[in-house]
């Protein structure tokens, strides 16, 4: 029972700490996750269109976003926060704080969105596209109407995996003075040596997690008609 | 109703140029219905995309309804043409072109994530008519296909047959003058097969639309159609009445899709 007790004085102790880092994770991520998917969507339609095989084939424009998201991918989340202080703090006027995050965080996951969407679209039968040419439907109707509508409940599964990983980078922005519960964990767990506010973090985290990792999964299923009986 | 001159594809390919179709001509009657028999391979399916323009041809001349949608002379054919050599769509009159001809696939291609009424609504939306008489139009063409009680179910709970129903409604929800029919019962068992054909038939005679059907089967050919082209290795070898070609079989190939095989080496 010590443990237990334990913990429920930590938790009073920390009670306003741990209310102010969820909270501030929960904004950034849900504020970061609206804007990389603002920016990341359109990203991910052109590379699937602009294909040879599909319906606005366009070699040049492909390679060029090919390419952004590949590197955007490839560079360690780490690296390019520290990389992007100066931008962080000319947009943002400052480069800590939990406001000045989004600025690494939507450049992080932008390319992500954009790798999320292709890869829901390219799933998306090729027997439709050519079915809704036949009908004579214009390039916009198509993405609208065949390609995003079709591979919703796919979207949907890759929305609650770009939240789980924004919900990891942000931790990282502790590292830097970014908020949030990793900020937490590194203040008190790692300077001060106190694992147990490490470890309460880390619960945190991982409930979080738990809860949109099932939440998308659940949705997905729910609106998905392929498999309805 | 369908007039196609010379018509020739070629594919480019990594590997050099493939070509698909080899100076192909033939004719629709209007209220037609018009079989184009071959083995698998040998250009049926390009030669239907070309009729929809879903494929680019690379020569020849294709007319429909009267009105010229494609032309591309080759020199030493440019003599017996009038001017000009070369006739394009533009992209509006390519999308009105393709609203006027009605598709169904073998692989039915119904949007998953839509009802049946939603995806005989398809065809509707695409050509911008209002709500309220896509709803009537909508009812009209499920009991045309006699799947009225399916109306809010989706693809995914309909059986093989009840799918293709759901596809031929949508292809005919713009009242289309052709209705190109790209393998249509192939995935299908003989009983559905013969209902489906039966329902292309009755909509044949009742909204005088002109089919093409390409098939691989001769089946099809005998039980529904007026006129048919037999293709084998990108040509037309063959083509009639369908009592005259398939009776009096002239050519080898034809012979061979009557016992329903191609020889080795032939």
């Amino acid at each position: 029972m010590t443990f237990i007790t334990n913990i429920i004085d930590l938790i009073q102790e920390f009670q306003g700490l741990l209310l102010e880092a969820t909270w501030q994770t929960l904004y950034v991520v849900f504020l970061t996750t609206i804007i990389a998917y603002l920016l990341g969507t359109p990203m991910g339609i052109l590379v699937v269109i602009s294909d040879a095989k599909s319906i606005a084939p366009n070699k040049i424009l492909n390679g060029i976003l090919s390419w952004i998201i590949n590197i955007g991918r490839s560079i360690p989340f780490i690296i390019l926060l520290v990389a992007l202080i100066p931008l962080t703090r000319w947009i943002m006027g400052t480069s800590i704080g939990p406001i000045a995050m989004i600025v690494p965080l939507t450049i992080a996951a932008t390319p992500f969105v954009a790798r999320m969407i292709e890869q829901s679209l390219i799933e998306v039968d090729s027997g439709l596209i050519e079915m809704a040419q036949a009908m004579g439907a214009t390039s916009g109707q198509i993405i609208w109407k065949v390609l995003l509508a079709e591979s919703l409940p796919s979207i949907v599964r890759g929305v609650s995996i770009t939240i789980i990983n924004l919900i990891g980078y942000y931790a990282m922005a502790g590292a830097v003075g970014g908020g949030g519960l990793g900020d937490l964990a590194i203040r008190y767990g790692y300077y001060r040596n106190q694992s147990d506010v490490m470890i309460l973090t880390i619960i945190l985290l991982v409930i979080i997690v738990e809860i949109v990792q099932r939440a998308g999964n659940s949705l997905a299923v729910k609106i998905d008609k392929r498999n309805i009986q | 109703m369908i007039r196609i001159r010379n018509l020739s594809k070629q594919f480019n390919m990594k590997d050099g140029p493939f070509q698909a179709l080899e100076d192909v001509s033939l004719h629709v009657e209007r209220e037609d219905i018009f079989g184009i028999i071959g083995m698998s391979g040998a250009g049926k399916s390009t030669l239907i995309r070309c009729i929809n323009l879903l494929e680019q041809p690379t020569y020849g001349e294709i007319l429909i309804d009267g009105k010229c949608v494609f032309r591309e002379l080759k020199p030493e054919d440019a003599a017996q043409y009038a001017e000009p050599n070369s006739v394009r769509l533009n992209a509006a009159e390519l999308l009105q072109l393709r609203r006027e001809i009605g598709m169904i696939f073998q692989s039915h291609n119904l949007l998953m994530q839509r009802t049946v009424e939603e995806n005989i609504a398809f065809p509707l939306e695409i050509a911008g008519v209002a709500k309220p008489k896509i709803r009537d139009r909508v009812n009209e063409l499920l009991a045309m296909v006699n799947i009225s009680e399916k109306a809010g179910s989706y693809p995914s709970q309909l059986s093989g047959g009840q799918r293709q129903r759901v596809s031929i409604a949508r292809a005919m929800a713009n009242t289309p003058k052709i209705l190109l029919c790209d393998e249509p019962t192939s995935a299908l068992d003989s009983l559905t097969t013969n209902q489906i054909l039966d329902l292309l038939w009755d909509i044949n005679q009742q909204f005088k639309v002109t089919i093409v059907m390409i098939t691989h089967e001769i089946e099809l050919v005998k039980k529904i159609c007026r006129k048919v082209a037999v293709i084998d290795n990108t040509k037309i070898v063959d083509q009639g009445e369908v009592g005259q070609v398939l009776l009096n079989p002239s050519m080898e190939i034809t012979r061979q899709l009557l016992r329903g095989r191609k020889e080795v080496g032939a």
